[in-house]
Order: structure tokens, then sequence, then C-alpha cells
């Protein structure tokens, strides 16, 4: 009641206050401002390349140049020579670029053979009376030098984690890596990261689900040893492909596969990323090929309480739908786990459903289409 | 007592009743009934139990001629035909003599036989299942000086169906009967026979159209009141009951077909709730349930209303847990604009109070009619209400017939 | 003992096909919030490089090109989180500028500042030192989001949905209703279409504002800014 009283009374003061002034209102007052300073020169940013993979074998680099104070035009070169040849010097020519808008100049991809590869950014600059300067990278007398591998490695310690990383050498896309907390191990450990040519036929794995095509696939060594955390693992899958929906499966023998959950894709940095618990074989397959029949539930008859309907191979986005003989919707299924999305005869209300044939409808988001059958459920 | 110590008895009854002033408490009753209740646990009226003195009416059962009275037990389970109890009658009269059961009007402290006017009915109802022996020739019907009945066969009953059979009686085609001095209301009498069956929903019914009525009252105390309303402190609240509730009666309205729609009716589909005077894009959404009994009850029916979330955003009563098949009574209210020929904007009809307990949920079968007064609750969300505004909307209900 | 209602018979009725009504009753059903509700606004600068505070808004003046005689739209590298609670049906809050004002607290130069007078534009960033011709003050732009956004198209070219002009009070457009409005009973503001109507974001507690200008023609060695951007927040 007081409240409602002091309400009142200051509605009242704020009434006569308008009646005075134009209307009640309070006010929140900001400031801009952006100074430009006299004379500002032009220079070129760029991340050091340290590693070029020996199976993509492209260099890419990613940089942009910062115009400063001055009304310019510019255009960028890569120069690179290969295996310590610094006499043969071939060039990649971007042409015009502009004021601090990152661009990206790539080698053709190198031979299979090559082992390094040496680099250089040129930039040519030209202001409005037609005068021209030069910026370089790394300088204009030196190139940087980068190794063409497969592998690297680095000491996880066991009191501070640490990182392991993969450089494709392709900056404008992902790298791989591993991130590792402290406690994964109770000593310090070099891990490596292996990146490996795929096998000319893709293995099928264990979980039902039928072969499908790898695009891409690593090693992290010492195989056999499981983390005492979960570290993060990124895998680059490279540019070869244009599908949507990967899977990520782990193998101790590139034999039999299973299944790593949880995985999250990144198609601007062409990456999947998961949490990982043991080391071993990391394959990237394109799920796009999965066939209709990998998402059925393979067990068609289920009995109350002693087993559940498995729909596999779902994820974040997707659905399935158990409806009775009548149309009616009885059901509505959005996640799962490491198994699927498990329907175990329940009502959305929670109380089992009659016996009986059921209709499902699965709806896998990237597929654009339902998937439907009958299975049976007994009380 | 023999038969002629009876009728002695019934004469000087009679005399007795023209000397004193007639007790009118069935009169009264039967006013504005379009169903008086001779054995039915929906609607208002007379006795239940074999035995007892309800309304003035009597339940009686007698023999004659050396048979044995008939047994007439009331039976609850869930064949009875309508509510939960029904009359499980045996009847063996193996001579010439009759026996047979009856509903007589009495009158006074001590209940004394008297005669009703039952005109304003014109039909004699009840249902009837054969169970053994050949119920055809069981003659049933009223008494005024004289027993006025006619034979089962003649009202349609198949012996040989062992299910629920609906017996309809035209008082007034009843030979020579004098419904303006009636004893016996009810009359089954049968002679030489052996037989067993139930009886069910006992019923006089009326002739004339109907009436609606729907009255508002407060929910504090159930006095009368014009206006639906909220307080001002349901402003940001979510859904809240209105503190009126609406009383619907339904009067001597014949036919099995009718129903009572409730609506906002604000002019257009989207104004299906309140409309801020002053800016009719404002619009705070309503709804309404309906309850045989005042809320909140013992059942555990309650005015708190919530709302589930995503797909259904179905409204249900918080009181009560989501088991419970009474969970969700509360419908949304539509604008009479919009309203369809489909039941959801159905209150109350043949089939009885639209509870919403599931789709097709309709409480009450069957009987649904007069001598219920069932209750509209409304609510409404308030959590978009703005300050500064009033919000109005008309609510109407309807009456008709399919 | 109940009052019996007249009746209304409809035969061949509006209603539906085969039905006919016996009987009708409306009532009335009302509310009135007198003096309920309530009007609550705040406007806290962040960076959007990291979110840390901000005290003013401003650019990256790297990010923009000396001597170009285009237009370059850059948004501004901070943003502004606007918190609100209009459960009144008056309460609202606009958004415009006093860059005019002759009050040294005010005015973005102790020295007079330079408009675009041709126009009558007085909005925007204006030009605090002296120099230079054209080009006296930089265009102000703002948008309205539910969420934070990565990069803000702040551009009013692009596409001139969403992105509003900086008005000041002397313009000779200016209005405060619709136009300058950045949130009201229904919600934050996303844009005004050409008829005035306004188009609402969902309704929330917070939004998120981010600025953009036009730069053009700049030299080195200059300055530009304004003093007086002001959210006023109105109760009835």
């Amino acid at each position: 009641m007081n409240n409602k009283i002091i309400c009142l009374l200051s509605s009242l003061v704020i009434v006569i206050f308008a009646a005075v002034f134009s209307y009640a209102a309070d006010y929140k007052v900001f400031s801009a401002e952006i100074v430009f300073s006299s004379v500002t020169p032009a220079s070129i940013t760029h991340s050091a390349i340290t590693t070029v993979s020996s199976i993509n074998g492209i260099l890419k680099a990613k940089a942009y140049v910062d115009f400063g104070s001055n009304n310019l035009s510019a255009v960028a070169d890569l120069r690179y020579y290969v295996n310590g040849q610094s006499l043969n010097i071939s060039t990649v020519s971007k042409g015009a670029i502009n004021h601090r808008t990152e661009f990206y100049i790539a080698t053709p991809k190198l031979n299979s053979s090559d082992t390094s590869v040496s680099y250089q950014l040129k930039i040519t600059l030209q202001d409005s009376s037609g005068s021209t300067s030069y910026l370089y990278w790394p300088s204009s007398s030196t190139y940087q030098s980068v190794n063409i591998v497969n592998s690297s490695s680095n000491v996880v310690t066991a009191s501070g984690g640490g990182t392991v990383k993969f450089e494709s050498g392709n900056q404008q896309y992902g790298d791989t890596e591993i991130v590792f907390s402290s406690g994964t191990f109770a000593t310090d450990q070099t891990i490596t990261i292996t990146e490996l040519t795929l096998p000319s036929m893709s293995p099928s794995y264990s979980g039902g689900v039928s072969t499908s095509q790898m695009v891409a696939l690593y090693s992290v060594t010492p195989l056999g040893i499981t983390l005492g955390a979960p570290a993060r693992a990124t895998f680059y899958y490279g540019t070869e492909t244009s599908a949507t929906r990967f899977e990520l499966m782990r193998s101790d023998d590139q034999i039999t596969w299973e299944k790593v959950s949880n995985v999250t894709t990144d198609l601007t940095n062409k990456t999947v990323s998961a949490d990982i618990t043991k080391t071993g074989y990391y394959a990237i397959y394109v799920s796009g090929s999965l066939s209709d029949n990998d998402y059925r539930p393979a067990k068609r008859v289920v009995v109350q309480g002693r087993d559940v309907f498995k729909f596999n191979n779902l994820s974040d986005g997707d659905s399935v739908k158990i409806y009775n003989v009548n149309g009616k919707r009885i059901r509505e299924i959005k996640s799962g786990d490491a198994e699927g999305f498990k329907w175990d005869g329940r009502r959305d209300s929670g109380s089992y459903a009659e016996s009986g044939t059921y209709i499902y409808q699965i709806k896998v988001k990237d597929k654009g289409k339902l998937i439907s059958g009958t299975i049976a459920f007994v009380k | 007592m023999n038969k002629k110590t009876k009728i002695i008895l019934s004469a000087v009854v009679y005399l007795f009743m023209l000397a004193v002033v007639a007790d009118n408490s069935f009169a009264d009753n039967l006013a504005d009934k379009y169903v008086y209740s001779l054995f039915n646990e929906n609607f208002n009226g007379a006795t239940q139990e074999a035995g007892t003195v309800y309304d003035n009416i009597k339940y009686n059962v007698w023999n004659g001629g050396g048979n044995s009275r008939p047994a007439v037990d009331i039976v609850a389970d869930s064949t009875a035909k309508e509510g939960n109890k029904y009359y499980s009658c045996s009847i063996s009269s193996t001579t010439n003599g009759w026996s047979g059961f009856c509903y007589t009007f009495v009158t006074g402290s001590s209940n004394v036989e008297t005669r009703r006017d039952i005109s304003a009915f014109s039909t004699l109802e009840f249902y009837i299942r054969p169970k053994t022996g050949d119920v055809s020739n069981i003659q049933v019907g009223v008494t005024d000086s004289a027993d006025r009945t006619v034979s089962l066969s003649s009202l349609g009953v198949n012996n040989s169906s062992h299910t629920w059979q609906k017996c309809t009686i035209n008082l007034t085609g009843l030979p020579s009967v004098n419904l303006i001095n009636i004893k016996n209301t009810f009359l089954f009498i049968t002679s030489n026979l052996t037989a067993t069956f139930d009886l069910d929903s006992i019923v006089l019914k009326r002739s004339s159209s109907g009436s609606f009525d729907a009255a508002l009252k407060n929910i504090s105390d159930s006095s009368s009141t014009t206006k639906i309303t909220w307080d001002e402190t349901v402003l940001g609240s979510s859904w809240t009951a209105a503190n009126q509730y609406i009383e619907l009666s339904l009067d001597k309205f014949e036919s099995d077909t009718w129903k009572i729609k409730i609506y906002t009716n604000n002019g257009s589909a989207s104004k299906n709730g309140l409309v801020a005077v002053t800016d009719e894009t404002k619009i705070i959404p309503m709804c309404w349930r309906i309850s045989k009994n005042t809320l909140p009850n013992s059942d555990g029916d309650t005015l708190q209303i919530a709302q589930s979330g995503a797909p259904n955003y179905a409204l249900y009563d918080k009181g009560k847990s989501a088991t419970d098949p009474s969970y969700y009574p509360w419908f949304y209210m539509v604008d009479f604009a919009e309203h369809e020929s489909g039941d959801y904007d159905v209150a109350w009809s043949y089939k009885g109070f639209h509870a919403a307990k599931d789709e097709n949920y309709w409480g009450m079968m069957d009987m649904s009619k007069e001598g219920i007064y069932p209750k509209v609750y409304l609510g409404a969300d308030f959590t978009n209400a703005l300050g500064g505004l009033t919000y109005r909307a008309n609510v109407k209900l309807e009456l008709f017939n399919e | 003992m109940k009052k019996i209602l007249s009746l209304l018979l409809l035969f061949g009725c509006i209603v539906l096909m085969s039905n006919s009504v016996f009987a009708a009753t409306e009532f009335t059903a009302e509310v009135s919030f007198t003096s309920g509700g309530e009007v609550s606004f705040d406007a806290v600068l962040k960076k959007r490089a990291d979110n840390t505070s901000a005290t003013a808004i401003t650019w990256d003046a790297g990010d923009i090109s000396i001597g170009s005689s285009s237009v370059e739209w850059k948004a501004a590298t901070v943003y502004a989180v606007l918190t609100s609670t209009i459960t009144k049906a008056s309460g609202k809050v606009y958004l415009y500028q006093n860059n005019k004002s002759t009050s040294t607290a005010v005015k973005y130069q102790a020295t007079t500042p330079r408009y675009e007078t041709t126009n009558q534009i007085y909005s925007g960033l204006v030009k605090g030192n002296s120099g230079g011709g054209d080009g006296n003050y930089a265009p102000m732009t703002f948008m309205v989001s539910t969420v934070t956004v990565a990069t803000p198209d702040i551009n009013p070219v692009t596409s001139e949905y969403g992105k509003r002009y900086f008005i000041d009070q002397d313009n000779s457009n200016f209005v405060k209703d619709g136009y300058c409005t950045v949130v009201d009973s229904q919600g934050y503001i996303n844009a005004v279409d050409g008829s005035g109507n306004v188009q609402h974001l969902a309704k929330q507690t917070t939004g998120y504002m981010y600025f953009g200008a036009g730069f053009q023609n700049i030299i080195a060695g200059t300055s530009y800014g304004t003093n007086n951007i002001k959210f006023e927040i109105v109760t009835e």
C-alpha cells in the first residue's frame, strides 16, 4: 500500500513538472570522436607459416596491408623457391589489394618429393602522384624457410598440459591441433600428430553403418594411450570435398573403428572438433553418403523395459517422431547419446504407449527428406 | 396389510387430504424443471433409495394373490446406464396374483398418499435391461384412480436383447389417464411371471422449448455482479483467473443436439481477448474453463492456470499433476468472428461439459441438461499488458441447436 | 429462481449452416491499469573487440583511407548494450543529437564547429578543427539488434533495412516518434519504413546498438566528433 502511495505521489510530481516543461523525460548522453593523426606510413601484416603439409602441398599465405595516412594503390606478389634452390625463384601475383583488406596468395601444388619451400611477400605501392615504393615480408633480402612435412610433435607436460599443432600451410583454413589440459599424463609425454595418406579403400566401421568416404586421416601417437582427461582435438579435413556433414572415427589399428560423439563441424575453417579420450588413428568421413537404412533402427520389435529402439547417425537438429496407426503423434525425440536417438515406448507425457504398431518418421536436417517406417512396441 | 384394508386407508387419506392444505414441495420443484428425476443421479428430483421418501415421493413395493414381492436392489457398478447405480429387479409371481413396485406421491409428516398434477410433463422415460425370463408383458405406467399402463413389448422392448433399451411412454397416450390427479407417478406391475431385469434413469420430461440463462457472480461470495474484472495488480502476471464466474442453466430444452458456445465478441478473429480501448493493436489473450461446481473444489481442481511450452503451449491446471486426466481443462478464447463449426469453443452441449481432459473428452455423458448449473471461469495472460491502458472484451455465450 | 432471459430466435441465421441460435447473452470484461507499469532504460558502452567498458564511441583511424573521395562506411569500435523495461503504454526512448547547442559543455569544439549547412544537416560527427572544405561532417548511422553482432552492417547504402541515420534536433526533418524511437512498449525497433511504420524486434530486456559513420576526403591531422548523442527516456 505504501509503495502505491509513493508511486502515486511520484506520478503527481512528474505530472506537475511536465506541465511546466515540455514533458517528463530523463536523458543518457554519450560522445563520439575520431582523431586522424598527421602522417603514418604503410605497413604489411602477416604471420609466418611454419610447416606445409606434404600431403596437401600448397603454401597459402594470408596478409593485409595498412596504407597508413596515405592515398595509395597496391599490388601483391608471392615469391618462392623450393628445396633450397634460391636462384630458382617463382612469382605468383595476386594483383590489386586494398587498404586493410585481408588477402590470400598461394603457391601452386608442390611436388610430393619437395622437402622445403622458402617464400617472401612483396607489395608494390603507388601514390596519387605516381611515385612507387615497396613493402616486403619478411624483408627485401630474406625469405622465410618452411619445411614440408607430414607431422608435428610437442611435449605435453604432466603439470601444465600443452598443445600439439600441425599446420597445413594453408592460412585460409584451420589447422589440426590437440589441446591437452594439465593432468592428462602422469609424466611428460611427447605427442605427435601425423597426417597420413588416405587408404585406397576406406574400411567399414563397427556400429552397423556402411562404408562412406574418408577425406582425412591422422595418427595421434604413441598409440594405445588413454588420456587422464579429455583433450580438445581439431582436425583439418582439406579442400577436396564440398560436403557439409562429417563424422570423426577413431581406431587403434585402422581396422575396427568407433564413432567419436559430439563432433562440431566448422565449415569456414574446414575442421571437425571433438573431445578425445585416447590416442590412435583419427579419420574424417563425409557422412552425406549414409543411406536411409543407416538411420533406421536395427531392432524393429521392442519389449517394454527390455530394450529400446535406436535411431542411428543422428545429431542436433535432427528429430524422430513416433505416430500411432491413427496418425496421432505420440512422441518427439530431439536428442540422444552415443548410441543414437532412443525410443523406449513412452509417450511425450511419460506414460508407456499401448502395444501395437507405430510409425516412425526421421528428419535428418541435411537430407531434406523424411525417412519413415514401422516398428512394434510390446508392453 | 391386505388389499381391502389398504383401500380403506387410502380412502381415509384422500378424505383427510381434502381437508388440509396440500403440501406443495413436489409442485414447487416441478415448476421450472424440464426433467424431473425419479431415479437418476444427475438430475434433481425424488427418491433414489428404495423405501425412502424424497421430495414427497415414496418408493413402494407390493405383492398380492399369494405372490412374493419383487426384489429390487440398488446395484453400483460400471454397467449402469447413467451414473453409477441402477435397480436390479427380480420378479417371481407364479400365480395369477400380481407383484410390482411404484413411486407414490405422499404428503405430511406421516407420508400419507396423495394426488398430484403431472400434466406439465409429456413423457415418462426409463431404461430397461432384460436378463432372464420374458419381460414383454410387464405393464408400466401411472396410477390415477386406476392403473393406466402399457406393456413393455408395446414400448418396443426386445426381450432377447440383454442390453440397455430406452422406453418412452407418452403420458397423454395412456388409456383414460387423468394426469391432473396422479397417485403413482411410475408403476411397474406383473402377473404370473418369473423374470429378472435392470432399470435405470427413470425420469419425467416436458416438451416445451427451452431457455438459457447465464448469471455473472463474484467468486468471493457468489453475489451477483455486472462485469468481469481483474485487479490492477495483475499487470505483468501470467495467466490469472478473473474475479467472477458465469453460472449457466438450461431449462426445458428438448432437442438432443444443442450446444452452448463461448467467445469474445470484439469484431475480428485477432481480437480474441481483452483489447486496449485506446489502441486496438494491444490485445491480452483470454481463456475459459467449465466446471460442474465452484472452484477451487475438493477434487483438487484449482483456478491456477499455467501454460506449457512449445510446441503445444497448452493451458493446464497448475494445482493438478500432469498425470491427472483433468490436467488440461482450459481452452483459449476465440472471437465470434472466427468461430468455426467444430467444438473448440463449445462449453456445454448434449454431450456434456467440454472438460478438455484430452482431445475428445466431454464430461458427464448423455444427461447434461436441466438441473445442473455449470460454472464458466475466465482467465487472461497479463505478461504483456501495459500500464496506462484500459483493456476490454465482450464475452458472448450462445445457445443453439444443430 | 432464475430470471429467464428473452429468447432470440434466428432462423436461417448468420452463424452456421444448419444451426439456429435460440438464445444469447453477453458480458463485459474489463481491467484498467491506471497506475501500474514502469519505464526504465540504461545504455552502457563496450568495446567490440573484448567487451570491456568504453567511455566514448570511436573508430579505428587506421581503418580509414586518407584522402579518399568516395564515402567509406565504417563501424565504430564501440557498441552500446541497452537495457530496458517498458511496461507502460506511453513509455519510449528516443535517440537524437544536439550539435548546434551553444552550451560549451555540449558542443564538440569551443570554436565554432563546422556543419553542413547547405542541406541543413547538423547531425553526425562534426569537424572539430579548421581546414578542408567539403566533408565538414561525417554522417552517423545506428542499428539495433537483439543479439550481439560480430561484424555489424551499418552502411545505409547496402540495404535500407535495419539502419537509420542519426538526426539532430535542428535538422529540418527532425521528428521523434517513429524515426528516432529506439524502443517502446512493444520492444526494440529495427527499422522504420518509408511510411513511418516501425518494425519491432522480439521483445526482450536487452538490446544492442551498433554505430557507423561515413568518412570522405579525410585529411591527416583532423578530428571529428560530437558531444551530444542523446537517449531521451519518456514515461508519458
